[in-house]
């Protein structure tokens, strides 16, 4: 909330006057308060005189010594200046009124500043105020639900972990990966933090449950810094970043100093992360007394005798009294508990409109719920911008750098598969020791991963003034990030592969390094021309542009087996022939030009055109393909400005309607898609000779992702300011998705990289926001919104219709494969439709012609198996009997806002929403495959709660979990079918905030400017119909992960003090 | 205006949500262009149940497909009323509730509530699926089989999204052969001998001893024989038979478990013979159970008799047979010991 305040300014006194009854001639400029920005059409009034302020806020008039002024603009406060003594040259800085508030925001669109009342594009503004007071490790957690058409969703409780963000819906259908550990591309808007561009999908070049470091760019800036968030949507808005920006461009600012005397910031949060439910287990006796039971009354060959043999032959089922198998240990306890967290920020700031300059040092510790996992951030941020009286030069400069050193335990990013597997053990078991046998949990909390990745964002612009409406702006940024991890893992731990090494029986130990460098360089040249007509009916801007990125990425992976000593960590020997080491993914080397101009007109700030033109080149361009053009257009009517409309101007603030299309790329692929991949090969005549790799064949015509968006908005505000809404309705296509198709074979190539992919998204969105009350004690605000998205296929390559991909390859990898049909949801689960449990034997179906009952992988079924629709009839349930169903993508997202303020006392409440959505609960699934072996040492999780099969007869959900030998053959607990797809709606209360500002007055006394002190509680309560863990915890495909990391609740307490 | 402006928005909104769907391919199903039959000639031997599976290779179709046989015809392309028109009783069994065969049921009645008849024609095919189906327990005797060149027929394979046919696939059958092991010559329908050598039958034996000699007797020296006795019966007998063609008192296997010998009711054991009264085909289903082999493609039977051997060591003598019987009748299973009978006194 800003205050309601005028600042003054006494600037330059240009001699003496002799003053009493002399009129003489006052010069003056008015300026916004917030954006720092002249403001033009200002009527200014001295008794029954006027004139008004030029382009520049510029304006002259005749006044009497001590008469008042009056300053009055639709978007502005009125405001009266009483000229002192001997003032002939004043500013004045213009209060934004507060009603018609978000018509006064500056956008940035395109390359220039414009005031929202003359943009075309749909956009969208989050400020500092509506992220404080949360502790997040990752920005985009704090945006979750507050951006209509924004889809966040914190699919893992690791602390800095990369939240998935889908902007106005699906980007790609690019799924890597099998089985249930696939994902899909990732497709994040492209990210540019005080004008460094980063893309925050690189780094991302070996998938989320793939060796490597990974910086999150939303990691690097943190929350307290940030001044404010504008999210990008439509074609128009996003159009001159068109050569990166058809996944929607998020501007982020931190904050910049402004006020006259230097103010320093200290906000502290100290946090408490706690373990959510967890999945529950059987201790000790009831695990055995269970797992003997299965096997003695329900194994495949209904024989007691051959059950006891079978239990008889496992120690620790049959020696109950050794006290190595007879504990009963909560192996859970030993992963995961509350852990106590921190984060402190120190901002100083000061100058004046000339010079100003920021410093932010910021702090960030969290430890995951996870032993061994966490993160913490250490930050240093400034910034200065010098811009003379004259406007003629602006400096600006700034200087992000952070270290972040992050603790991935035994886990990888997003899954944390040693400790799922670990915290699964037996009870039986003894503790975790040097001298037990569960080494996977040791290696969990005592492997140190030394995982740092420092990062420095610089940049600087530099704008000058040419003539008066003409300005040359130029900008260079260097974002340079360098990660690396080392792990040793001595031998003790070091079993089997798990550690990317086949390791034998008595393995030595090892050392892992990942190393990855990126230099991303980016220039832009803008020159632009501002000008209006006729005493500001006409206005015209117009620009010129070229813009430059550079991307560098190198990444080196060094796995040395061997070393010669379990004591000392580092490979100061290793065996050469079982150690690995070269590059990490694909080098990369990308550039990307563009160049092109932006016209607008405007009419009377009635009616406004934008016209943008951008051509762009990009290396992983096909050759042939040539330069991408991309244009767009944007018209705006303000309704409010028109003459008919005066009449409602009483309850009417603004009124607007705009219509957009356009077209941006992203590139994609790399260079080995155009050129092909050649490698050296053997001599030939005593000539060193280059092979071309038949992999995969060159596509000169190879195209970047082109997106192609039309938008149509409405904005309004009326009642002063009292409701407001924003209404945007977009139709999107998505072209030339690259998807590698197989080719014939004479080609000499398996497979080609083609553009042929593409879909459509539509969708509306809507935003609403309320002040029913605001008055002087008491305020109340409260925001809506939503967004519906629908996702529908429309080209496949080859021409085909339907596409069924990642099929498991490995047969220890449920096949879980994904469907693309046209006409449909981009991806769709293909699943067995479980109808059922057969109650009893005569209910399983028999062929008429062989007489043999229905059949699973050659097993016969029998009472207490699952039902599947059996679609081709031919009674063998097979790949030939999976049904496309369910939309594992989002329909219907968005959240609440409600900030009520009473006196010193604040409270607010913020929510957030997914609707329509289904989601595969393998943790369920996963569950009951628990009792898939009792023969092996493992844990037991309660099953009571679900209706199974128990006699026949039972008309269950749940097939037969004891029946082990049967289910592990026909896969009874499959994930791959109905009955483990639920709807994933749900409803999330993200964070509740209780504050209180102590009283101005009071602490002035102890030179404090304001302090505030608050309560948060985070991640607080999910509402959902959904069985499993958390139906936010899933990945992008709409499945859950039985080995996820689970999202811990926080509370946290926080100070922010001024001095 | 309020009104106006709302109005408005819900125009475009409804242009926008009305347009989209008629922008976009409609979701259809599809048959893929690689779709096609991997086999395309079917030559079952007639007289016995016969489904190929997996003929179709559907690729990235979208399942499941409509298939029908249409276009039936003998190769010289003149009609074949044998395929199209005629319709036969057919045994089956009981698809739903009834419960499947297991090899447990206590009586011939039991086993026949399972099965029930049916009218079908004798080449089918599945309709969703595509398996081709052709029916055993009728009479082939229409049919043109081998060496002819048989029938040619086309499919219709179909789904909402398309429609498409493939031509020309064929049907060769072969003559009915009513059991297994065999040596009929499939081509011609006429058996080579009517005694089955061990390299045919797969006879096994061990530890039987020659009578003559008190040497090891081979399975060589044994030939089976299948009689039909009649065609309506219901009845299963085995006999023994010395080189004499004399019956060898079938009491004689005395450790031979003659109540679980074959899944047959009513056992006759007499002095010459054992028979039983069992329900056709045998094995009925190829659901493995302790009257089969582990696969459960044939019956499997065992006599068997234990002796004092050389040196006063007891062995057992087992003799093993695994066989299929295809027609309904009462059949006769012979074992003839060709040099001698075996030797069932003590040493």
């Amino acid at each position: 909330m800003r205050k309601l305040k005028v600042l003054l300014f006494l600037l330059v006194c240009l001699g003496l006057k002799d003053a009493m009854g002399q009129r003489f001639e006052l010069r003056g400029k008015v300026f916004d308060d917030k954006t720092q920005k002249p403001v033009q059409s200002v009527s200014i009034s001295v008794g029954n005189r006027g004139t008004s302020t030029d382009l520049l806020g510029q304006f002259k008039i005749l006044v009497d010594p001590m008469e008042p002024l009056t300053f009055s603009h639709v978007d502005y406060k009125e405001q009266v200046y009483k000229l002192g003594k001997d003032e002939n040259d004043i500013v004045v800085y213009l209060q934004t009124d507060e009603a018609k508030g978000s018509m006064n925001d500056v956008v940035v669109v395109g390359f220039a500043r414009k005031s929202k009342l003359l943009s075309t594009g749909a956009s969208a503004i989050i400020t500092a105020d509506d992220i404080k007071d949360v502790p997040a490790a990752n920005v985009a957690d704090l945006l979750q639900g507050k951006v209509a058409g924004v889809n966040i969703q914190t699919t893992s409780g690791m602390p800095g972990a990369r939240s998935s963000i889908f902007q106005r819906g699906l980007s790609t259908i690019e799924v890597s990966g099998q089985g249930n550990d696939a994902f899909l591309a990732s497709t994040q808007p492209l990210m540019i933090i005080d004008g460094v561009p980063i893309d925050p999908n690189t780094d991302y070049e070996y998938g989320f449950a793939t060796a490597g470091t990974g910086v999150n760019p939303l990691t690097l800036i943190p929350a307290e810094d940030i001044e404010e968030i504008q999210i990008l949507k439509d074609a128009a808005a996003t159009a001159v970043y068109g050569s990166r920006g058809a996944y929607g461009v998020w501007i982020i600012n931190t904050k910049k100093g402004r006020s006259g005397k230097p103010e320093i910031n200290y906000v502290t949060n100290f946090f408490l992360s706690t373990v959510p439910k967890l999945r529950e287990i059987y201790g000790g006796r009831i695990e055995r007394a269970i797992k003997v039971d299965q096997i003695i009354n329900h194994n495949y060959y209904d024989s007691p005798d051959y059950g006891w043999a079978m239990v008889n032959l496992n120690l620790f089922l049959s020696d109950s009294l050794n006290p190595y198998f007879n504990n009963s240990t909560n192996w859970q306890s030993y992963f995961f508990g509350n852990s106590f967290n921190q984060n402190h920020n120190l901002s100083v700031k000061g100058g004046d409109p000339t010079f100003n300059y920021k410093i932010n040092l910021g702090y960030y510790d969290e430890d995951g719920i996870i032993k061994n996992t966490g993160m913490s951030r250490y930050s240093v941020g400034m910034n200065t911008i010098f811009e003379p009286r004259s406007k003629k030069i602006k400096l600006m400069a700034n200087v992000n750098a952070t270290n972040q050193v992050r603790n991935n335990g035994s886990g990888v990013g997003l899954l944390q598969t040693g400790v799922a597997t670990s915290g699964m053990a037996s009870t039986n078991l003894p503790p975790p020791d040097i001298y037990t046998e569960n080494s996977g949990a040791l290696a969990a909390f005592s492997i140190e991963e030394d995982n740092k990745s420092s990062t420095i964002l610089s940049a600087i612009q530099f704008d000058f003034q040419i003539l008066k409406s003409l300005r040359f702006h130029t900008e260079g940024s260097h974002y340079y990030s360098h990660s690396n991890s080392n792990t040793f893992y001595p031998s003790w731990l070091n079993s089997g592969s798990i550690y990317y090494l086949p390791t034998g029986n008595n393995p030595q130990s090892q050392y892992n390094t990942f190393s990855r460098i990126g230099n991303d360089y980016y220039n832009r040249n803008v020159l632009t021309f501002t000008k209006d007509f006729n005493e500001g009916k006409h206005y015209v801007m117009a620009y010129g542009f070229s813009d430059l990125t550079v991307n560098t990425i190198r990444s080196n992976a060094l796995l040395l087996y061997g070393a010669p000593n379990d004591n000392i960590s580092g490979p100061i020997g290793y065996n050469l022939a079982n150690s690995r080491f070269g590059t990490n993914g694909v080098p990369l080397n990308k550039r990307i030009f563009g160049y092109g101009g932006s016209f607008s007109y405007a009419f009377m700030q009635k009616y406004v055109v934008d016209l943008n033109y951008r051509i762009d080149g990009t290396s992983t361009n096909g050759p042939l393909s040539g330069w991408r053009h991309n244009p767009s257009i944007g018209v705006k009517w303000n309704v409010h400005k028109e003459a008919f409309m005066e009449a409602f101007s009483n309850w009417l603030d603004y009124s607007w309607f705009r219509a957009s299309w356009g077209r941006s790329i992203v590139p994609q692929g790399n260079v080995f898609n155009i050129y092909g991949t050649y490698y050296p090969g053997s001599t030939y005549m005593g000539r060193p000779s280059v092979m071309i790799d038949f992999g995969s064949a060159p596509n000169a015509y190879f195209l970047p992702n082109t997106s192609v968006t039309w938008n149509f908005g409405y904005e309004g505000s009326f009642f002063k300011g009292k409701f407001s809404i924003e209404y945007d309705a977009y139709y999107s296509t998505r072209e030339n998705i690259a998807r590698a198709m197989p080719i014939v074979r004479e080609s000499g190539y398996s497979e080609k990289p083609t553009n042929e992919v593409s879909m459509v998204n539509y969708g509306h969105e809507l935003s609403l926001r309320f002040k029913p009350v605001q008055n002087e004690h008491f305020t109340w605000n409260l925001t809506l919104n939503g967004a519906y998205n629908k996702n529908i296929l429309t080209h496949l390559p080859s021409d085909v219709r339907q596409l069924i991909v990642s099929r498991a390859t490995d047969p220890n990898v449920p096949d879980l494969p994904v469907l693309y049909r046209l006409g449909r949801n981009a991806l769709s689960n293909y699943l067995y439709n479980t109808k059922g449990v057969y109650s009893t034997y005569e209910d399983v179906p028999v062929d008429p012609l062989t007489g043999l009952r229905q059949q699973i992988n050659g097993r016969y079924l029998q009472e207490g198996d699952p039902i599947f629709a059996d679609l081709n009839g031919d009674y063998v349930i097979n790949a030939y009997d999976l049904v496309a169903v369910g939309d594992p993508q989002p329909k219907l997202t968005g959240g609440f806002i409600n900030n009520f303020t009473y006196k010193n006392w604040s409270l607010a409440v913020n929510a957030s929403y997914t609707f329509l959505r289904d989601v595969l609960n393998t943790p369920l699934a996963k569950r009951f495959q628990y009792f898939y072996n009792p023969e092996s040492s493992g844990a037991l999780p309660p099953i009571d709660e679900y209706d199974y099969w128990k006699q026949p007869g039972d008309d269950a959900r749940y097939p037969n979990p004891f029946t082990y030998q049967q289910n592990r053959a026909i896969g009874s607990y499959r994930y791959n079918q109905t009955l483990f797809m639920e709807d994933g709606s749900y409803f999330k209360f993200n964070s509740v905030t209780l504050g209180y500002a102590f009283d101005k007055a009071l602490i002035s006394r102890i030179k404090l400017k304001s302090a505030r002190i608050y309560f948060t509680g985070q991640n607080m309560l999910v509402i959902s119909n959904y069985s499993g863990p958390n139906p936010e915890n899933v990945s992008d495909l709409g499945r859950d992960h039985p080995d996820g990391y689970p999202s811990p609740r926080k509370y946290s307490l926080g100070l922010n003090v001024t001095f | 205006m309020k009104k106006l402006f709302f109005g408005g928005i819900y125009l475009v909104a409804v242009l926008i949500s009305g347009s989209c769907k008629k922008l976009t391919p409609q979701d259809r199903d599809t048959i893929d262009p690689a779709a096609t039959f991997l086999t395309t000639t079917f030559s079952p031997i007639l007289g016995r149940n016969y489904i190929a599976r997996g003929a179709f290779s559907s690729g990235e179709s979208s399942l499941p497909m409509d298939f029908e046989i249409i276009n039936v015809r003998r190769f010289n392309g003149e009609p074949a009323p044998e395929l199209t028109e005629d319709i036969y009783p057919v045994t089956v069994w009981k698809s739903t509730g009834a419960g499947a065969y297991t090899g447990e049921e206590k009586s011939i009645d039991e086993i026949e509530q399972k099965r029930t008849t049916e009218n079908h024609r004798i080449l089918e095919m599945r309709r969703s699926s595509g398996d081709i189906v052709v029916w055993g327990s009728v009479n082939t005797s229409k049919l043109i089989t081998r060496p002819d060149s048989g029938y040619r027929f086309d499919v219709k394979v179909s789904n909402s999204g398309a429609t498409r046919y493939f031509y020309n696939l064929r049907f060769m059958p072969y003559k009915p052969v009513p059991h297994e092991p065999h040596n009929y010559n499939l081509n011609t329908g006429m058996t080579s001998n009517p005694a089955l050598t061990s390299g045919v039958s797969g006879i096994s034996m061990s530890n039987f001893f020659r009578r003559r000699d008190n040497t090891a007797m081979s399975a060589s020296e044994v030939d089976v024989y299948f009689n039909k006795l009649s065609s309506d019966g219901n009845s299963l007998t085995f006999k023994f038979l010395d080189s004499a063609y004399a019956p060898i008192n079938p009491k004689l296997f005395n450790s031979t478990d003659w109540e679980h010998l074959v899944h047959g009711f009513g056992m006759q054991l007499t002095d010459t013979e054992v028979k039983y009264t069992v329900a056709y085909p045998i094995p009925l289903t190829q659901f493995p159970t302790r009257f089969t082999n582990a696969n459960g493609t044939r019956a499997q039977v065992a006599f068997s008799y234990y002796r004092l051997g050389a040196g006063g060591v007891g062995v057992t003598a087992t003799l093993g047979f695994n066989f299929a019987i295809y027609q309904k009748g009462d059949w006769e299973i012979a074992f003839h010991f060709k040099t001698t009978s075996p030797k069932f006194t003590d040493d």
